[in-house]
């Protein structure tokens, strides 16, 4: 530690050194470990721009007591001012012991004494201030918190409500525009404002008609709109992405220029909510954001529009306008709603990607193909199945479960030969569905080819499996 | 001379690696803080209700690996299956037990044997019988019966079966959040500029906490000294370690008791490898190697969200064995995947992360038992500084309890799980003390762990006795 401490020394020394102004009364001798003796002369620079004296002198332990007397001073004013004080502060100090019992007292002269010859201690001393500081101030923010916090939540129930039961009496008429919103301005804070948009978002969703065009009229007169719309323009993404769904969900007249304007936005998530609003904002033209989609389109933003229009019950365009955008995810989005919402009128469409570059969209597409139990599709993909990827190839043997007939027994059953044992499970299950023609195959295989097909059948024929 | 100079290097280098300690821990929990943040709003404007009846939802097979669980087995199988999502199936997995966990799990469920031709896609050990139930009800779940082989083995043969296009490892006898799997699934549904090969969450511990039916009721802070002083390292170690890493790329360790991934990636890896107790590590590293090296754009996502319950070990000796399993699956891990280290072909995880994990967790325990060794040396000899070491001394420890302090601080204003004063008060007692008793502890076994594995070339998972949730219910 005593070599640790010398190390240590020296750095802050040299530090000091190099950068204090006027230390003469300060630091007068210093213990150099002999191994480092040289280096600190070169660094100090003695002899060269100050005239510093030294008199060496050899210890029994191996360092050099070395008196150093700086006379010139450093055009430095931060620490001629703090420095040639410092003398003054080490007495005042050293004075203030006297308030310490007396145990204490001589310990407490002995780390001031210290702490000024070797002036890293200073640091650490003021560190373990700081963290101590720092300890005391995250408990007071623990406790202080939690107290908000469960004061808030018991207030937001209450605040809540109150929106609530007065919003539900405008609706019922017990109250008129005018009181009601004399009674809603009550609670003008921030947070009560934002709370009192996510009332009226859920009233809006809620009810129709009448109803709906009064809390409207109410978020308008309010002037909410425009804390809404000023939301679209922050720095935050978490305001963005409030703003956009305030003015979508409350059928606001700007909603769509903004969601137009995020709908390639950088943040993903801002991307992703403009996205997703739009067809909510345009209930007639849903899907043509896809039009103008330069950026990803997640399954994430997809699987919310899918709920978004199954809730709303809105009507579902034909997809074959976009069916082939250079944009993979919207194809592959156009090719999943053709499967859900069974769009025979775009069977070529889906035929003609079984040959797409992509393995994603082949894939999907040959499953929309068994789905929508599309015959013709039949010969690109047995054409295709050789140079498919064991995936897709699984895929087509699913599709022919759907739409499979005798004339393709003979393409399954070869199949079965197969070593991979999806594959060949896959197979199995086609042909045993294909009715007795498949089942015959089935069973010649097994008797004559010697392929020890029993285990496999008994697998599929237990639907569980 | 030579003495002096080797004395001056080895105390430069104690100085240097604690600096270094200081500033990683320092910046880890300033990005930690950040990305907190990020994810607090993130998870208030995402609406999880359009996953639950959704076409999109991609399937998920929860697989459980049960060794000797007779105990607790029923109710947990009960709780996954409750679990909200709509497209998933649960594989239990009976690891050769020698007690009753299959003929209980048999008897709840009106299990029977079903004919089944399995595909080893990953070698494991001989899956003797699978059992599905003849209710309908109980469709999605399946057991499998096998030959011991480990929880590595376990999960591989969980992998042969898994339908689902991602699998999430699970212990059985933890407790998942019911809205666990819509939020573990979501970056894989959002991320667009690369393959997610994984997800991980935060686990927590539910000693002293109300369960019922698998369900957590009530949370509370552990009652034993050890259960608390671990909750207060989890939050450490998934709130100011994790986060940070995974915003940096760098993530490389999912837990054990829940990790969502990727089954094709897991599959072209060769899944979980049985020869090491520190699987959970040694597959992520090795997943992310198979995607650095084919050069495809890839992400570990990470959930800071408590997610998960488990049980913590309450007793010196369990906890001593786990976190002796854990130093040993580090060091495989780190000599398995030794060509990993200082390569940038490897980005973050070459770069940085794997670093990291060598020299502060590995080495960390390693290199302060000789620095105190070496203070208590000049002790015995009369050359310390001791108004030098008081101030390091204090330094040291405030600066240890000032991060604990944030871990529960962070906890605190995102999640407010531990809504109670006195909770709040008992975590930070507990931070202040561990320090002295918990630490050294932890030290120490992280020592027999490396003894373990170079000296004895111990390999075994070693013995991890379960209380069961029940004795944790307070009345």
């Amino acid at each position: 530690m005593m070599r640790l401490k010398s190390l240590v020394f020296c750095i802050a020394f040299t530090f000091s050194l190099l950068n204090s102004g006027d230390i003469s009364a300060q630091i007068d001798t210093v213990l150099i470990p002999a191994a480092i003796h040289d280096t600190i002369q070169d660094t100090l620079g003695i002899g060269k721009s100050t005239k510093v004296k030294s008199d060496m002198q050899k210890v029994e332990n191996p360092f050099y007591r070395v008196e150093i007397k700086e006379e010139r001073t450093y055009d430095n004013v931060f620490s001629r001012i703090f420095l040639s004080n410092a003398q003054n502060v080490k007495s005042e100090l050293i004075g203030l012991s006297r308030f310490f019992p007396k145990p204490l007292s001589g310990l407490f002269q002995n780390i001031v004494e210290k702490s000024f010859r070797f002036p890293i201690v200073f640091v650490f001393l003021a560190l373990i201030l700081a963290l101590a500081g720092n300890v005391l101030l995250v408990i007071a923010i623990l406790f202080i918190t939690n107290m908000v916090m469960n004061f808030r939540a018991k207030r937001y129930r209450v605040v809540r409500d109150f929106f609530e039961k007065t919003l539900t009496d405008l609706m019922l008429q017990v109250t008129d525009k005018k009181e009601t919103m004399r009674l809603l301005t009550k609670y003008d804070r921030k947070r009560h404002v934002n709370m009192l948009i996510d009332v009226m978002m859920d009233f809006q969703k809620s009810f129709r008609g009448d109803s709906d065009r009064q809390i409207m009229e109410i978020y308008e007169r309010m002037n909410l709109s425009k804390i809404s719309y000023n939301k679209t323009y922050s720095m935050s993404f978490y305001e963005q992405v409030k703003g956009l769904r305030e003015l979508t969900n409350m059928n606001h007249h700007q909603a769509t220029e903004m969601i137009m304007a995020k709908l390639n936005d950088q943040i993903d998530i801002v991307r992703t909510e403009a996205q997703i609003c739009y067809p909510y904002a345009n209930p007639e033209s849903p899907f043509e954001f896809l039009s103008f989609l330069e950026r990803p389109f997640s399954r994430w933003a997809q699987l919310n529009i899918y709920y978004l229009i199954k809730i709303h019950e809105m009507p579902v365009p034909s997809f074959d306008k976009w069916i082939n955008s250079p944009n993979p995810n919207v194809v592959n989005f156009c090719i999943l709603m053709i499967d859900l919402f069974q769009q025979q009128e775009n069977s070529q469409h889906i035929i003609n990607l079984l040959t797409d570059s992509n393995e994603t969209t082949r894939n999907m597409a040959i499953s929309t193909c068994g789905d929508l139990h599309l015959f013709d599709s039949k010969y690109v993909m047995k054409n295709n199945f050789q140079s498919e990827t064991h995936r897709n190839q699984i895929e087509i043997i699913k599709a022919f479960n759907l739409i499979g007939d005798e004339t393709d027994i003979s393409f399954i059953a070869t199949t079965i030969e197969s070593e991979s044992i999806a594959l060949r499970l896959e197979a199995i299950r086609t042909l045993y569905n294909m009715g007795e023609g498949g089942r015959e195959r089935l069973t010649s295989l097994n008797l004559f080819m010697n392929l020890a097909l029993s285990p496999y059948i008994s697998h599929i024929q237990d639907i569980r499996n | 001379m030579l003495i002096h100079i080797l004395t001056i290097l080895a105390e430069a280098i104690i100085l240097v690696y604690a600096i270094a300690v200081f500033f990683v821990y320092f910046a880890l929990s300033i990005l930690s803080g950040k990305e907190l943040l990020k994810y607090f709003y993130t998870e208030k404007i995402t609406n999880f209700d359009a996953i639950l009846s959704s076409p999109f939802a991609p399937t998920i097979s929860i697989i459980a690996p049960a060794y000797n669980e007779s105990v607790t087995i029923v109710e947990n199988i009960r709780a996954l299956l409750s679990l909200y999502y709509p497209n998933f199936e649960i594989i239990i997995v009976n690891d050769g037990s020698k007690d009753d966990t299959l003929n209980k799990t048999i008897d709840a469920y009106e299990l029977e044997k079903v004919p089944y031709v399995i595909d080893y896609k990953i070698e494991c050990k001989e899956i003797v019988d699978i059992y599905k139930s003849k209710k309908k009800a109980f469709n999605n779940l399946t057991v499998i019966n096998k030959l011991n082989g480990g929880k590595a083995d376990a999960l591989n043969a969980g992998i042969n079966i898994a339908k689902g296009q991602y699998f999430i490892a699970i212990d059985v006898d933890s407790i998942i959040d019911p809205y666990a799997l819509q939020k573990l699934v979501l970056p894989f549904l959002t991320t667009t500029d690369a393959r997610v090969i994984a997800t991980g969450g935060v686990i927590r511990i539910a000693n002293s906490c109300k369960i019922k039916d698998g369900q957590l009721i009530e949370i509370n802070v552990p009652d034993d000294f050890l259960p608390r002083c671990q909750v207060i390292e989890y939050n450490r170690a998934f709130l100011l370690g994790r986060l940070a890493w995974s915003r940096l790329d760098g993530l490389i360790l999912i837990s054990g008791a829940l990790g969502l991934f990727d089954k094709e990636i897991a599959i072209a890896c060769g899944g979980y490898y049985p020869k090491t107790v520190g699987e959970d590590m040694e597959i992520v590293v090795r997943m992310r190697k198979y995607m650095a090296i084919r050069k495809e754009k890839y992400k570990v996502a990470y959930l800071p969200e408590p997610l998960c319950w488990t049980e913590a070990p309450s007793s010196l000796k369990i906890l001593g064995s786990q976190r002796n399993r854990w130093t040993r699956g580090t060091i495989d891990t780190i000599f398995l995947h030794k060509d990993i280290f200082f390569n940038p072909n490897f980005g973050t995880m070459g770069m940085l992360s794997f670093p990291y994990w060598v020299f502060f967790e590995w080495l960390a325990p390693i290199i302060e038992t000789l620095g105190m060794l070496y203070f208590i040396l000049l002790a015995i000899f009369g050359f310390p500084n001791w108004i030098f070491f008081s101030a390091m001394f204090f330094f040291v420890y405030f600066f240890s309890i000032s991060f604990s302090s944030y871990a529960i601080l962070y906890d605190h204003l995102i999640f407010h799980r531990y809504k109670k004063k006195r909770m709040i008060l008992k975590l930070l007692v507990t931070s202040w003390v561990e320090p002295f008793f918990y630490h050294p502890m932890v030290t120490w076994w992280a020592l027999r762990g490396n003894w373990d594995y170079f000296v004895r070339k111990k390999k075994a998972w070693g013995k991890m006795t379960r209380e069961g949730f029940s004795k944790g219910v307070k009345p």
